[in-house]
């Protein structure tokens, strides 16, 4: 095993910063442009003022989004290279032609369409721009797609020959739609939906909590809410379906996952127990402390009483995962799930029991600073749903045929460790300017005076005009 | 003072659609051309590839079965099989089948690299300016100017961007083993970059939001461009004086030969390497100049003032490209044997050519004929390229990988055809309607100063 164990795990921490950074904003970019298609398709359809505003107003939020998700997007695309040289070669011929497929078919469509979206507003028709705001939600959604089938495949490498040192795909099929890709796909888009529409409701109560444009707001959460219920509820039964997608492909995470050391008790019985928490002892073989319920791991994983599910002690010590980042990871993401979706059954509730009218909205105070708060789950639930998946899969960044620490790049220690300092304070500074625009657009408010788009009013003269904000920024006035 | 120039263009309302259906048109329209060939690729791919799963088991009889059926192999299942004994097969057919599958393998490959190298003129002309512009808005910097400077640029710098995101894209996807090779020689001047484009992109983004904190964002702008100019330069510059990569023998996927680099992180600085960096902002800050001149009036004060900019800059660009060339020359094998070589004549045309171009984007810049000198200064960076890609080949790292070694060894045409014949058009297209609009932009923003 090349390199020391401290450079693998500097390896990993180095990746691990640039992936978390990156994945704070593409779920929301995607989520987002599926609201906005929904916004500006009512908008078309019923005509309403309310709609375009909202439409609008959302919009201003994906761009600043967006810009961060490419920003560090780019970043990632060549971390590859730069990080795990090793596994780039080996693994290009699959992995890397599906992040090419992602880049050609998808990112470049996205980018495309997004500038028509954003500078097409007033210039083209309203259902050509439609059509933009339609090709913006598709391609982010396909964009979605690649990467996850190529994180997939490192899951669970399916339809590859090993050859001279090389994967090669013998299977495309196989390669794309593997185990883990058919569960893990859709986890990751509609946790993606979730997210935006968490951000939707809490933006929605921001301004309810505040009287401000109540009645468009309300409007808003009138029909976020019980998307949010389903989309929630859809989720938790995804979530599941990949535990056992994992459970089934690789053992040896979900025993990480679950902190299940030993198949078998000491007296030879089957350990069917399940820890709510616990912590490892020092020398990581066994809990020092644990809370357990008895039988519910055998119920939760073989549908059975006292069914036997392979424990840690199965498993070459040399194969084994870290245990306690997947353990806390896995349950913090479960808890963040279950909030948004009981989060979202208390705004049903008042829906239903017709408290969320425009006039009596803003009285369910407790409901709306809790809504406001509540973006914070999501962006939780992604990053601890990753953080178990990619820590379970140690130690190997190809399951079970390329060991994490083959595939790193022998860069040295302080190397690594520079890197780490210059993009943490950097993947610190786009997020918290990231934030602080969110938060200012948000204050700020939706833009209600500027004139709608009439059809047959488009203004094509002026296709390539600067938007009026920019127009003031030129000298010479 | 009427601009000649930039007349204000309208636009029809079925321009947008007519950009749309041409891209489409032309997607299947390469789509129909290529179908024959892709379907046969891929109904031959199948036998083909599981051949190579199967390689190492028992190679005599998957070579029987696709020589049976006379159908191509790819490269490596050939070159594996080839190297054994391998009594099913006659020296003479090995020999044909060799042939065969690599015809195709090359083709493809310097298919792909023709993409990538179309991905990086875009980007280097594109971006170029918008880096350029960003440097020269550090000696300008005051709010009129810098904002007028980031005005400029507003709509297309993002789409200019993406081209570098497709490079990256086509090396992963194509030629996966550069990739994973010289990045990791590269990390030291790849992260600075990727700081540095970061730092640029969210400073773009923020300086329209922000109003206190607004210098600072045109700040991390100017020094952004700055850095990441400097940084291609010198990447750039440290592949072209040959990487030193290590044969080493790996154990996992069926274990081989992988060329890894081993030494330092600072082993790619080296003077030329740095000079390449400091020719690359000599270099952007020449187009920005004259891109910025394109973009205003003709009695706007930033043409003015970046008009002395634009004097020293081309001067030092042309020196620099002298001096570039003359300490290629000498200190490369694969330049000197090119240069020196039978086909002397070329690059000595070629050289003439680029000194050609020069001068008319000189001429076209001083007479006021902006967008003539811009593009004069996309066909210079072309036929610098070119240049450079004709002194190269076959090479793609000098020494180091050829193109046919270095591309993925299972490049199918059903993806090339794909991304080819389906994407790029209508990425093109997207870029000419961008660009298109862009120039109009200029009528706009001009009308605008002059009022």
């Amino acid at each position: 095993m090349p390199g020391s164990d401290l450079a693998n795990l500097l390896a990993r921490i180095d990746f691990g910063l640039i992936t978390a950074m990156h994945i704070v904003y593409p779920p929301l970019t995607i989520g987002l442009s599926v609201l906005l298609l929904f916004g500006e398709w009512r908008w078309v359809r019923t005509d309403s003022e309310h709609w375009y505003r909202m439409t609008r107003f959302f919009e201003k939020l994906f761009l600043i989004n967006f810009g961060a998700g490419v920003a560090t997007g780019v970043t990632m695309e060549l971390a590859f290279g730069i990080l795990y040289g090793p596994f780039s070669a080996a693994a290009g011929p699959v992995f890397g032609r599906l992040l090419g497929f992602e880049t050609i078919t998808a990112f470049m469509y996205e980018a495309g369409f997004v500038g028509l979206m954003v500078f097409g507003w007033h210039k083209i028709g309203r259902r050509m721009h439609l059509f933009a705001t339609f090709n913006v939600a598709l391609a982010s959604s396909i964009s979605g797609f690649w990467i996850l089938a190529a994180n997939s495949w490192m899951q669970d490498p399916e339809g590859v020959a090993e050859v001279g040192g090389n994967f090669f795909a013998t299977d495309w099929f196989k390669v794309i739609f593997n185990d883990d890709s058919l569960t893990a796909v859709p986890h990751m888009l509609i946790a993606a939906l979730e997210q935006s529409l968490v951000v939707g409701v809490a933006v929605a109560a921001f301004f309810v909590y505040k009287s401000r444009h109540t009645e468009m707001f309300t409007k808003a959460l009138r029909a976020l809410i019980p998307a949010l219920v389903i989309v929630a509820a859809f989720q938790i039964f995804m979530g599941d379906s990949l535990g056992q997608t994992v459970a089934h492909a690789q053992p040896a995470a979900l025993a990480a996952m679950e902190g299940h050391y030993h198949t078998h008790n000491p007296d030879g019985s089957v350990n069917t127990g399940w820890h709510i928490v616990m912590w490892p002892n020092a020398k990581g073989d066994g809990t020092a402390w644990s809370i357990t319920i008895p039988h519910v791991l055998s119920l939760l994983e073989t549908h059975s009483w006292n069914g036997a599910v392979p424990g840690l002690d199965s498993i070459p010590p040399q194969d084994r995962p870290p245990v306690l980042i997947p353990f806390y990871a896995f349950r913090v993401m479960v808890a963040a799930g279950g909030a948004i979706f009981l989060l979202s059954l208390w705004g049903a509730w008042l829906l239903f029991r017709g408290r969320l009218s425009v006039e009596a909205a803003s009285r369910n105070r407790w409901f709306l600073m809790a809504a406001m708060v509540s973006p914070v789950l999501p962006y939780i639930a992604i990053w601890t749903g990753w953080w178990t998946r990619e820590v379970a899969r140690q130690p190997w960044v190809v399951y079970g045929l390329m060991r994490t620490s083959e595939g790193r790049s022998p860069l040295s220690a302080g190397a690594e460790i520079a890197w780490f300092v210059g993009f943490a304070a950097f993947g610190l500074l786009v997020m918290v300017s990231t934030l602080y625009f969110i938060l200012k657009v948000v204050r700020h408010g939706p833009d209600m005076t500027t004139p709608i788009p009439r059809e047959g009013e488009e203004r094509h003269e002026q296709l390539g005009s600067l938007p009026a904000v920019q127009q003031h920024a030129v000298p010479g006035e | 003072m009427q601009p000649k120039t930039h007349s204000p263009r309208t636009h029809s309302p079925r321009t947008l659609l007519r950009a749309f259906w041409v891209g489409l048109a032309l997607m299947f329209g390469a789509m129909t051309i290529a179908a024959p060939a892709t379907a046969q690729t891929a109904t031959a791919q199948q036998p083909g590839q599981s051949a190579v799963a199967s390689a190492s088991a028992n190679p005599a009889e998957a070579a029987a079965k696709a020589a049976a059926r006379n159908l191509p192999m790819s490269f490596t299942t050939l070159k594996g099989m080839s190297s054994q004994t391998d009594p099913a097969l006659s020296a003479a057919q090995k020999h044909q089948l060799l042939n065969r599958a690599m015809e195709t393998h090359n083709l493809l490959s310097l298919a792909w690299a023709l993409a990538l190298a179309l991905s990086v003129g875009m980007y280097l002309i594109l971006d170029g300016a918008d880096l350029g512009a960003g440097v020269l808005s550090l000696f300008h910097n005051d709010n009129q100017t810098r904002d007028g400077i980031m005005a400029a640029m507003a709509g297309t710098w993002d789409a200019n961007e993406t081209w570098l995101i497709v490079a990256g894209g086509i090396l992963f996807g194509g030629f996966p083993l550069v990739y994973g090779s010289i990045f990791h020689y590269l990390a030291l001047p790849l992260a600075i970059l990727l700081l540095a484009i970061l730092v640029r992109a969210i400073s773009i983004e923020f300086h329209h939001h922000a109003e206190r904190s607004k210098r600072w964002w045109g700040f991390g702008f100017g020094f952004g461009s700055l850095v990441t100019a400097f940084g291609i330069g010198l990447a750039g510059g440290a592949v072209l004086q040959g990487v030193p990569l290590t044969n080493v023998h790996v154990t996992y996927a069926g274990g081989g030969i992988h060329r890894v680099f081993e030494g330092g992180l600072f082993d790619c600085i080296t003077p030329f390497s740095l000079w390449c960096g400091v020719a690359g902002v000599i270099a952007s800050v020449m187009a920005g100049a004259l891109y910025l001149r394109a973009r205003f009036t003709l009695d706007s004060p930033q043409r003015h003032i970046v008009k002395p900019w634009l004097n020293v800059s081309m001067a030092l660009l042309v020196v620099s490209v002298v001096i570039s060339g003359i300490w290629m020359f000498s200190a490369f094998d694969w330049v000197s044997a090119r240069w020196a070589g039978p086909f002397w004549w070329a690059f000595a045309l070629a050289g003439l050519w680029i000194v050609f171009t020069v001068w008319k984007m000189w001429e076209a810049a001083h007479r006021d004929r902006d967008l003539e000198s811009m593009l004069w200064y996309a066909v210079a960076t072309a036929s610098v390229m070119l240049t450079v890609g004709l002194t190269l080949f076959p090479w793609l790292v000098p020494g180091t990988w050829t193109i046919y070694d270095a591309a993925d060894p299972s490049l199918s045409l059903l993806s090339f055809t794909l991304a080819m014949g389906g994407f790029f058009p209508v990425i093109l297209v997207y870029n000419w309607y961008q660009i298109w609009v862009f120039r109009a932009r200029i009528s706009a923003l001009g009308s605008y100063g002059a009022h």
